[in-house]
């Protein structure tokens, strides 16, 4: 009897165990993705405050009317060295280049050096500054991740051709993230002359001791040409600082958004375990209430052993989290751009949302299993029904109905209203009311879907059948177990819809667009545009019979900063056959403008109309030529005519070459990449490749999504193996019943076996559905998702997996009920 | 129906199930039990045999052992012409499969399943054709005809032992192996279920092995089997409900 204890303590603590697992996984997630991006956060501020900090003052230009801020004087720096206390000024020039190891090109920034500690946040770890044209300094960590040493020669690009320098020193940054800031320095007139600038970007000013910093900054001012202010270092910095923090931020809710999800799949784990659990013990608890417990007392009881539970995983889950955080860094590194850390930052409100997440997801998912079971009449402990459940409540269908017809209204009303805010939010809000109405109708569903998704388990026989069963006995259990597994699933397959749509609509859109065979742009280590001289080379090429080259800038109406592309129009026609709403590509004249159809109706234009842009170069009272209706272009485009007017500086980032008739895309691809070999960061891509490449970005986002759903995954599938081995604890006597008439242990286990696939199969089928129909509904109402597209292979992948996974959380269930001791099952009381 | 009866000395020539020099020792050292000791005993097939005795005299240890669900320490158990004691259990599981039948005191039937289903789960879990007729006659013979599409939450205790027999005879197995088959039913009911246990064992031709307690109950049998300590003590046949008592008065009063 003492062994029989024991034993079902040692399962109850298992239970505890998975049970508190999930809410471990889910609070560890939150955690992580707090710490990730605290940890981000605080790195990024190190190193900005130390960039800002090299400062006391900063000259610079005043913001351009696109955003940009105008190159100055070299002179400027002799004006402002002259001022009362400044005891040094330094100009500054910085650009984007890149470092040829082997041919690979990396992107790096290119700067000048300031060989002044008290100007610059670097300084020399080893060797000396650069004084002759030919030499550099690199950065430590940029150097030893090429293999390069002091004495190396290097060749660098920055503007113009590759040019070879020799490493005379190596720097460091201040604060210890100089991997985050690959740089090579040049003396400032090789710096100019590779970046091709006539100027400088800002002066750094450092004052004498003493001179306050107000003062100076007022009696710089008062020397300055117009067109020049004076910051503080930190004010220099503001505006990156944010931006960067943008990003991280950006990064931090998109994690935490997945963090959401596997604390809600988590939570139907919680509630189903103590649903499970607290009906276990309605015997013991009637006889509480025999004895004089009140229904309340229990209620708390079952509460607060509840709340012990979640406490200790809530505390392990956050320290689970600073791991995870790791993983998570690790694994976005895999995807996209490496985000190196300087720091673990654990606050303090980190640690509170986590334990609020966790004890709040337990309390929620106990509180009603609690009440529930406490209403438990005192006689129950005489009578011998183990309290099997009630049937699927019809209050539950109801909410489910109403939410679902909710959810339908706000997709439907949602409509395609292109870009429209309120359409997102009620895209958003109608999903989630959907995949609540599914978790409210799931006991319903469930019983009905293991019938028919059950149906071929018939041919595995009686423990087949038996499988089957079992999974509609306990609605509320499965349909809670496989709500888990449906919800990540129905996130999957909305990610899954939605972007092979996007890249069914990018191949749609290219297939049916580009005109050329080739397109040449930047590779994407750094370089925002093509070296010049690129253009040319193409053109001359012989088998070349057109060449349509656009150029990006930036322009504003006042309010926004837009992109502005320019072109060519009739040779970028005979490449590129972009969709016009009104007129033609070609319409476009110097002074005109292209404008996207959609622009256009929101400032009130039409074809002939007059928009006022503002450009870095200049105005342009600019005539709308065309109304146009797509993305490669976007919102304007102008004549390359006007382009050294209205943006000297802007370069070409995309050309698109065709041959005559019959051209073999990939062979005239291969004649280009040739052409253009000597410049590096040159992408020459024929036009199968540069589909593939469109493709292949949207499949890394999406990958990168579907490892972040993964441990909402694990999540569900330790739902199944709480739900299985409860099942089998609970149906002990019958199963030795079962085994007493013949069913051996191999078929014990595949009658576990059965359950848990159909457990798995209902839950991922619903999601599949679910998600599904959701993603086609949020495709077709996102504007620039033109084709529809369901991934049917991939979906039934997904559905593969989950069975899979049912085979896989049955292991260790299925074993328990085959080394069941048949003996004592049968002929225990 | 006498024509259906083998007379007495054919139906008893073949032994259905036998214990030799059984021993069955639970725990070890000090604690150490000896449920069964040295027991030989012959069960015939064809007949219907009862054991009694007071409890914890290793009635249902004797039986567990005979049919496949327990081991013996020491000794042979033969169910038929297989001995069971060096078997794996998967082979004893197949054994019990395809020649024993059991009925337990309660919960004999997967809640899940029909009557049907549970009557004819031995040979569908071997991946057998029950065979139809002989299940249609057990049935039939048993009166639960019209209550095979039910659900054993919908049958009274009564029928769900029944069904349990049912079951237990549809495999036409080498023996039957009845745990206090009527220990939780009403006395209408009991002798119900013991009539027709008697009745598959005289006019189907099956063997039955019954533990019970109950003297009445014994004196539907052909023969008493009595255990003492794990020995056997003695044995009645043809007993009547007052020679069982009798006889038990002398061992120690009823278990
Ligand atoms: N699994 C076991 N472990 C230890 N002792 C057992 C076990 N099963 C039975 N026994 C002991 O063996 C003896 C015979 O038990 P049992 O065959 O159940 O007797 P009966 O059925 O005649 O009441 C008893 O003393 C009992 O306590
Ligand atoms: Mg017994």
């Amino acid at each position: 009897m003492m062994r029989v204890a024991l034993r079902n303590l040692a399962a109850t603590k298992l239970r505890f165990a998975l049970t508190a697992l999930s809410i471990v996984l889910g609070v560890a997630f939150v955690t992580g993705s707090f710490v990730l991006a605290d940890s981000l956060r605080a790195s990024v501020d190190k190193i900005f405050d130390d960039a800002a900090g090299a400062n006391d003052l900063v000259v610079r230009s005043v913001e351009g009317p696109t955003g940009d801020r105008p190159i100055f004087a070299l002179d400027t720096v002799a004006e402002v060295q002259a001022v009362d206390g400044v005891s040094d000024a330094a100009p500054r020039l910085e650009g984007a280049g890149a470092l040829l190891v082997d041919g690979d090109a990396t992107g790096i920034g290119i700067s000048n050096w300031v060989d002044n500690e008290a100007l610059s946040s670097f300084s020399l770890s080893e060797g000396r500054g650069p004084t002759d044209a030919d030499e550099v300094v690199l950065t430590k960590t940029l150097a030893g991740d090429e293999g390069l040493e002091v004495g190396d020669a290097v060749a660098l690009r920055g503007d113009g051709p590759v040019r070879d320098y020799e490493v005379v020193g190596l720097s460091t940054f201040s604060s210890d993230a100089d991997d985050l800031l690959p740089y090579a320095f040049m003396t400032l007139p090789e710096a100019q002359s590779t970046l091709d600038v006539d100027g400088v970007y800002e002066i750094g000013v450092a004052l004498e001791a003493g001179v306050d910093p107000d003062a100076a900054t007022e009696a710089l001012s008062a020397e300055l040409p117009a067109g020049l202010e004076v910051v503080d270092g930190q004010a220099a910095i503001a505006a990156d600082r944010e931006q960067v923090q943008d990003t991280v931020n950006v990064l931090g809710n998109a994690l935490l958004a997945f963090a959401v999800v596997a604390v809600l799949v988590g939570s139907f784990i919680v509630f189903n375990t103590f649903s499970i659990t607290f009906a276990q013990r309605r015997r013991q608890l009637a006889l509480l209430r025999a004895v004089g417990a009140r229904a309340g007392q229990i209620r708390r009881m079952l509460i607060g052993e509840a709340m012990l539970v979640g406490l200790v995983a809530s505390v392990v889950g956050v320290v689970a989290g600073l791991g995870l955080a790791v993983g998570l860094e690790e694994l976005i590194g895999l995807f996209g751009d490496e985000i190196p850390t300087s720091e673990t930052v654990l606050s303090m409100r980190t640690i509170i949302v986590a334990v609020v997440v966790g004890m709040g997801v337990t309390l929620a998912a106990a509180t009603l299993p609690a009440r529930r079971v406490s209403k438990v009449a005192p006689v129950a402990a005489l009578r011998d029904d183990a309290g099997s459940p009630r049937r699927s409540g019809w209050r539950g269908t109801v909410v489910g109905l109403v939410l679902a017809a909710l959810g339908a209204g706000a997709l439907y009303a949602a409509g395609p209203v292109p870009g429209a805010r309120t359409s997102l939010i009620l895209i958003g809000a109608g999903s989630l009311a959907i995949v609540g109405a599914a978790a409210f109708l799931a006991p319903t569903l469930v019983p009905v879907a293991s019938r028919v998704l059950g149906a071929p388990l018939r041919f595995l026989g009686v423990p087949g059948q038996l499988g089957r069963d079992n999974t509609a006995r306990e609605p509320r259990r499965t349909a809670a177990t496989a709500a888990a597994l449906m919800i990540g699933l129905a996130v999957v397959s909305v990610a899954a819809v939605f972007a092979a749509s996007a890249k069914e609509t990018l191949t749609n859109q290219v297939d049916s667009r580009l005109l050329g065979d080739v397109i040449i742009s930047p590779d994407e280590d750094g370089f925002e545009g093509l070296p010049a001289g690129v253009d040319q080379r193409i053109a001359a090429n012989p088998d070349v019979t057109a060449v349509g080259v656009a150029s990006f800038s930036q322009w504003s109406d006042g309010e926004k900063t837009r992109d502005l592309v320019s072109i060519d129009p009739v040779a970028f026609a005979e490449v590129y056959d972009a969709p016009v709403a009104d007129g033609a590509v070609t319409d476009l004249a110097p002074g005109g403008v292209l404008l996207d159809e959609g622009l256009a109706d929101d400032l009130g234009l039409e074809v002939g109309d007059t928009l006022p842009m503002t450009t870095p170069g200049g105005q342009l009272q600019a005539r709308v030529d065309a109304l146009i209706d797509d993305q490669i272009l976007g919102n304007a485009v102008i004549h390359t005519a006007d382009l050294p007017r209205l943006d000297p500086d802007a370069v070409p980032v995309f050309m698109v070459a065709a041959g005559p008739e019959g051209t073999d895309p990939a062979v005239l691809a291969e004649t280009l990449e040739a052409d253009v070999g000597d410049f590096p960061g040159v992408l020459v891509q024929d036009r199968d490749e540069f589909v593939a490449d469109l493709r292949a970005e949207v499949d890394q986002v999406l990958n990168l999504i579907y490892a972040l759903l993964a441990l909402t995954g694990l999540i569900a599938v330790i739902g199944i193996i709480n739900t299985l081995s409860l099942s089998v604890l609970e149906r002990t006597r019958e199963i030795g019943l079962l085994r007493a008439v013949g069913l051996t242990g191999r078929q014990a286990k595949r009658m576990i076996r059965a359950e848990s696939v159909l457990i798995s199969l209902i839950g991922a089928l619903l999601g599949l559905a679910l998600g599904t129909v959701l993603g086609v509904v949020i495709s077709n109402e996102t504007p620039i998702i033109e084709v529809v597209q369901i991934p049917w292979a991939q979906l039934g992948l997904f559905a593969a997996i989950a069975a899979l996974a049912g085979v896989l959380a049955a292991v260790w269930p299925a074993r328990r009920a085959a080394k069941l001791d048949v003996l004592r099952a049968v002929t225990a009381d | 129906m006498s024509t259906l009866e083998a007379p007495e000395a054919e139906r008893a020539t073949r032994v259905a199930a036998r214990a030799r020099g059984a021993t069955k020792i639970y725990g070890g050292g000090a604690g150490e039990v000896r449920a069964l000791d040295g027991v030989d005993v012959d069960f015939e097939a064809g007949r219907f045999t009862a054991i009694m005795g007071p409890s914890g005299s290793g009635k249902s240890t004797l039986m567990h052992c005979l049919a496949g669900l327990d081991v013996l320490t020491e000794g042979e158990a033969w169910l038929g012409d297989i001995e069971l004691t060096g078997l794996s259990e998967r082979e004893r599981t197949k054994v019990r499969r395809d020649r024993v039948g059991f009925v337990f005191q309660a919960f004999n039937l997967i809640p899940t399943l029909t009557a049907r289903e549970n009557v004819e789960l031995p040979s569908r879990i071997a991946r057998r054709r029950p065979d139809k007729q002989w299940t249609r006659e057990v049935v039939g013979a048993l009166g639960l005809a019209d209550r095979m599409s039910h659900r054993p939450t919908e049958l009274s205790g009564g029928q769900q032992q029944r069904v349990a027999v049912a079951r237990a005879l549809a495999t036409r197995p080498e023996a039957i192996f009845a745990d206090e088959p009527t220990g939780a039913l009403d006395s209408r009911s009991g002798a119900a279920l013991l009539d027709f246990l008697r009745r598959a064992v005289r006019e189907m031709e099956q063997t039955v092995v019954m533990v019970t307690h109950d003297p009445n109950a014994a004196s539907y049998a052909d023969r008493v089997v009595f255990l003492g300590d794990g020995r056997i003590d003695g044995e009645i046949v043809g007993p009547t409900a007052e020679a069982v008592l009798d006889r038990m008065k002398t061992i120690g009063g009823p278990a």
